[in-house]
């Protein structure tokens, strides 16, 4: 056995956790090794050390403390009840009276079903967009529809017309969006779509022209000429264009009988003056930039009814 | 003359509902808790509520004590652990895990000017000793504390902690040399 090894074993061999042949090969290293010898020394000098270290003496009421405790335990306050170990249950318990909170929520205010016919989608999109649902509209599931899949399109209104020509123009009004400026071309992006409820599509346009030159604009020309136009109109004059449109359109409704109830005209104003009023997303848009002009698409639509 | 109880009588008789066995027991082991626990820690108010906590959870879970381990390894076993939480609330807090010197409450050496010179010598040895076990690693002290101070054997150490033996063997003979190193 060589030093290194023995020394190894000191340690244990000092606290007879070594026997049989091992405990005598150290023993005869030791014999005759000075180092190891002292190495054993001092080993027995810390032992010795540590057992001398000084003890406290338990306080008399230490039994008593201990009975206390136990009791504390058996009757523990409520905070320690429900909110020890803090970083457990308090996460939990919030977790918990969300759940509840939500579950009260839904059993108060339940959501409100899409009805079986499927026109709720539709009614779903006009009401986002700060239209009042319409009759009309409810009616026009294509057109809704188209609405629902155009989230990220020009903002459109809805003039719905009858066999006349814009007689009807109710406004089933989607946010408008704002558009990069126009160019000079009919197949530019519009800033905003006016949707046109009408079979007659050339009488639209000239009805569209009128308002649109009485503002200083025009309509741009387009070919191949189709039911769909755009209508360039000074930006300090949109407003003014589209609430002329609204203007004659609704005399002509009113004079050719053609309101279907007192309310509607009532909904479209609204939606109408909403959009008028500036209180859209395109209204505030048009606000920041009043120089240049503006490209509105007009979209004809066929009544679904013809 | 009365016969003294075992720790595994009592132990029966608590099992069995009799408040009079735990308190025989804590009675009995309060001098042994305390003062592993003071080793461990090196803070007397530490200390002494690691043992009352010990004593607690025995209460509690003595139900489940089998008898598979003695009593007080079974106790040893819950002051260290109990200990370490300790030691890891206040390292959480900033403060150092163990040595704290200036505790008023620490035992106190007895005057060493006073003793002849080899038991004066021995006395300093001692007290260097104490700094200096308070700077080893947790666990190199406690394997020592269960070592020197209880005499525990390495078996016993090792269910304790619930190690190999051989860990409990070399953890010992580290902890002896690196405290040979530091008092040379």
């Amino acid at each position: 056995m060589n030093c290194r090894t023995c020394q190894r074993e000191l340690s244990a061999y000092h606290d007879g956790e070594v026997s049989g042949a091992r405990r005598a090969e150290i023993e005869a290293h030791v014999a005759g090794c000075a180092a190891c010898r002292q190495r054993l020394a001092a080993l027995q000098q810390i032992a010795a050390g540590v057992r001398a270290l000084p003890r406290l003496q338990p306080a008399p009421q230490f039994v008593a403390d201990v009975r206390r405790k136990l009791r504390g335990e058996q009757r523990r306050p409520w905070f320690d009840t429900w909110c020890r170990p803090v970083w457990l249950k308090v996460p939990l318990e919030a977790v918990a009276v969300v759940l509840v909170l939500g579950a009260v929520l839904v059993l108060v205010h339940p959501p409100r079903r899409s009805p079986p016919d499927g026109r709720g989608s539709g009614r779903a999109v006009v009401k986002s967009h700060e239209g009042p649902p319409r009759a009309e509209c409810r009616k026009e599931n294509a057109f809704s529809d188209k609405l629902a899949g155009a989230a990220n399109q020009p903002a459109k209104y809805s003039l719905e017309g009858g066999k006349q020509l814009p007689a009807e123009m109710p406004v089933a009004a989607a946010a408008p969006v704002a558009r990069p400026a126009p160019a000079d071309l009919g197949d530019q992006q519009p800033e905003e779509t006016i949707t046109v409820v009408d079979a007659d599509a050339a009488a639209v346009r000239q009805q569209v022209t009128q308002v649109a030159v009485a503002n200083g604009g025009r309509v741009l020309p387009q070919a191949p000429v189709t039911p769909n136009f755009q209508v360039e109109v000074p930006r300090p004059n949109v407003l003014a264009f589209k609430s002329q449109l609204r203007q004659v359109t609704t005399r002509q409704q009113q004079m050719a009988g053609r309101l279907r109830r007192a309310d509607t005209t009532n909904a479209v104003r609204e939606a109408d003056l909403k959009v008028a009023g500036g209180s859209g997303a395109a209204a505030v848009a048009l606000d920041k930039a009043e120089s240049g002009t503006a490209v509105l698409e007009i979209q004809v639509v066929p009544p679904k009814d013809q | 003359m009365e016969r003294v109880e075992t720790d595994r009588e009592l132990v029966a008789r608590c099992q069995g509902g009799d408040e009079t066995a735990f308190t025989a027991l804590v009675t009995r082991h309060q001098h042994r808790a305390l003062n592993v626990a003071y080793q461990l820690l090196r803070n007397h108010e530490d200390a002494v509520e690691v043992a009352q906590d010990a004593f607690v959870s025995i209460y509690r879970n003595i139900g489940r004590f089998r008898g598979e381990c003695e009593f007080t390894t079974w106790l040893h076993r819950i002051v260290v652990n109990l200990a370490r939480n300790k030691q890891r609330w206040w390292q959480r807090r900033g403060r150092p895990a163990a040595v704290s010197l200036d505790d008023p409450n620490q035992p106190q050496f007895a005057a060493v000017a006073e003793w002849p010179d080899a038991q004066a010598a021995q006395a300093e040895f001692v007290g260097r000793l104490h700094d200096e076990m308070g700077r080893l690693p947790a666990k190199f002290r406690e394997v020592l504390v269960l070592r020197n101070v209880e005499e525990l054997s390495y078996d016993e150490i090792a269910v304790a902690l619930r190690c190999s033996v051989g860990t409990v063997k070399s953890r010992i003979a580290r902890a002896r040399e690196e405290l040979r190193r530091r008092l040379q």
